[in-house]
């Protein structure tokens, strides 16, 4: 199988069909540019969005390139056990929002590392944003490669020149519109992105003779028989009850402390918008993932059916080639839009996230005085600088960032969140213990990968590449050392913690909407031990043998 | 029950649900596939896993969404209840409450 079988052979239509889509984006980011007056409307939308369009927009950012492309073809390899690594992938807003959205909303923070300046204080909020920015950076890399990928089928170019041509496009139209541009466009990208997968998918059902074509989500049960005659292992579990363990502990708790996520809860009218953010959510992407199951599966069978073994770069392209063997070439171009879309969108919210994190909460920290009109344009040159520096990237990228985004959601298990959530639930919880949790997980993190030091790696194949294996246990370091210094810290610093302490007490019970300081509330050590106790068979299991 | 422990227990309880609904490859590994069993066509675990990876967490938050609210109002009461035996209890004493400026930060959940 050679380019030439997934790429349109009518490039006006390629030519066509992006034109259109980023002459909607820019002209709505054109639009949403007169809104915007001040930081909080750059970074935040001016805290407007109402829950119907932040829903859309949360879920366009959390929707990329691989819900068409890459997850498709990893169904094709790992059958069953990638759906379930996908599944749980739509807790991440929901837990994201009861766990702690709700209370940096009442804060008023612009960011994750926002919260963790004003929580911890600036060295802990430094070594928040260092691997935040790392995290980000990692993800928009792979968008933008992915994006380029997608012009190269559309234009035919070569590589470099695509990516340089939708890196700036892109760059562009998120620099003029902001978050409120970047919002509109992501709820409008959400919108193609579920018709461009959903419809040509019934049509794909309907011409394989499926009955159940008209609901493409749940509707293409026949298939079952044919696959499992070609691939009887298809719906097999494969792997150990440790690696579905590892689903939680290194994605589900990762993907919650995503800061682009975090960011979009942000942008709502008030608490219970952002709350009413959630259902309307998992509708979306819901529907969205059910879809991608469905076309993966269809793929599998395609293939399976015809005999066809497909190499890797063009499993990747499953999605076109089924496209284009059952649709006419429209209607390919069509959904290669909302490929489009769904790269583009979670670009804007990782653009606007690190936008956010140096041009606001880094400048905010160094020049804390800076007059509005200044805090306006260290945001431009910050959204600008983050596309111009992530094309560079991109252009010839180090091997480590282009490793699999679920490793960079390990990442944010091991640095991030126990720090994040953590802090907003308990009062005990102060800046040794954050730092020292967040810096020795994040680095333990990073070397038992196989990617810096191969010969300390963590487990083999799959689980240690996806970062499974050394998630199962720099996760637990982390919690159980945030915990564990802490609580040593109150003992070893005296007045010092205590003044910290007597700090948290106001602010925690303050952020989650008590208008009266008790200082009892979320002030217990005893359900802390028990969370670290807890982590402790989970961090004996993860340094067994894979 | 008061609503700092509604706030507590409820966090807990719903996150575990949550976490049941998404992770059921382990259901799976525990009880064990059986791809003769189906629901429209499709393997039981299977369609267990996509549907309440789906459907029932879109339920869940509905659920959750409108108790999270509900308790967000209670919460409101709290303060307010608090505030006004504060004020009651401090009449006539000299020392002045917290009263507004307190409550600024609650202002959000308009």
């Amino acid at each position: 199988m050679t380019p030439a079988d997934w790429q349109l052979q009518n490039i006006w239509l390629g030519l066509g069909i992006t034109s259109a889509v980023f002459g909607l984006y820019y002209a709505v980011a054109l639009f949403s540019k007169k809104k915007t007056a001040n930081a909080t409307d750059l970074y935040l939308a001016g805290r407007s969005i109402g829950p119907f369009v932040n829903s859309l927009a949360a879920s366009s950012t959390w929707m990329s390139v691989a819900t068409f492309l890459g997850v498709v073809a990893l169904i094709q390899q790992l059958h069953l056990p990638f759906v379930y690594m996908w599944v749980q992938l739509i807790l991440s807003v929901p837990l994201l929002v009861m766990l702690y959205g709700a209370s940096l909303y009442r804060m008023e923070v612009f960011t994750s590392v926002h919260f963790v300046q004003t929580r911890y204080g600036r060295s802990t909020a430094f070594l928040a944003a260092g691997w935040m920015l790392l995290i980000m950076l990692m993800y928009m890399v792979g968008q933008f490669i992915g994006i380029a990928k997608v012009f190269e089928v559309l234009l035919g170019l070569p590589y470099t020149p695509s990516l340089i041509l939708s890196a700036l496009v892109i760059t562009g139209y998120i620099t003029i519109g902001g978050m409120k541009g970047a919002t509109y466009n992501d709820a409008i990208q959400m919108v193609i992105m579920m018709i461009a997968l959903l419809v040509p998918l019934a049509a794909i059902l309907k011409a394989m003779g499926v009955p159940g074509f008209w609901f493409p989500p749940l509707g293409y049960g026949s298939l079952t028989d044919t696959l499992l005659e070609r691939i009887p292992t298809f719906f097999d579990l494969k792997f150990e009850a440790r690696f579905y363990v590892a689903l939680f502990v290194a994605l589900t708790i990762g993907t919650l402390g995503l800061p682009q996520l975090a960011q979009r809860v942000l942008t709502s009218e008030n608490i219970k918008s952002a709350r009413r953010v959630v259902p309307w959510f998992c509708l979306w992407v819901g529907l969205m993932f059910l879809g991608t199951y469905a076309l993966g599966f269809a793929g599998v069978y395609h293939f399976a059916l015809i005999g066809q073994e497909l190499t890797p770069e063009a499993a990747d392209k499953t999605t076109l080639l089924l496209n284009l063997a059952y649709n006419p070439d429209w209607v390919s171009a069509f959904v290669i839009a909302g490929v489009l879309a769904a790269g583009v969108s979670t670009i804007a919210g990782l653009m606007i996230g690190v936008a956010t994190v140096v041009g606001h909460d880094i400048v905010g920290v160094l020049r804390p005085h800076l007059t509005e009109a200044k805090q306006l344009r260290y945001g431009y040159l910050a959204l600008a600088g983050t596309g111009v520096v992530s094309l560079l990237v991109s252009l010839d990228p180090p091997a480590f960032l282009i490793t699999s985004i679920f490793w960079a959601f390990g990442m944010c298990a091991t640095a991030i969140t126990p720090m994040v959530v953590l802090g907003v639930w308990s009062t005990r919880i102060n800046s040794w213990g954050a730092f020292t949790g967040s810096l020795v997980s994040g680095v333990t993190y990073i070397l038992l990968s196989p990617y810096v030091l191969p010969d300390f790696s963590v487990g083999t194949g799959l689980v240690a590449k996806l970062g499974f294996a050394t998630a199962l246990i720099s996760v637990p370091v982390g919690f159980i050392l945030t915990i564990l210094v802490s609580l040593a810290a109150e003992k070893l610093k005296g007045e010092v913690a205590a003044q910290e302490r007597y700090t948290a007490q106001e602010l925690v019970e303050k952020m989650h909407g008590w208008a009266q300081v008790t200082r009892t509330r979320y002030d217990s050590s005893e359900w802390l031990l028990i969370l670290a106790a807890l982590w402790a068979p989970i961090l004996l299991w993860g340094l067994a043998p894979w | 029950m008061n609503a700092y422990r509604k706030e507590i227990r409820s966090t807990v309880g719903f996150g575990i649900v949550y976490v049941l609904l998404g992770h059921t490859g382990l259901w799976a590994v525990m009880l064990g596939t059986d791809n003769s069993i189906r629901i429209l066509g499709l393997p039981i675990h299977y369609f267990i896993a996509i549907t309440l990876g789906s459907l029932g967490v879109l339920l869940w938050s509905m659920v959750w969404c409108r108790y999270a609210n509900q308790l967000e109002d209670e919460i409101e009461a709290e303060n307010a209840g608090s505030f006004h035996s504060r004020e009651t209890g401090l009449e006539g004493s000299g020392v002045q409450g917290k009263g507004p400026e307190t409550l600024a930060l609650t202002e959000g959940t308009k």
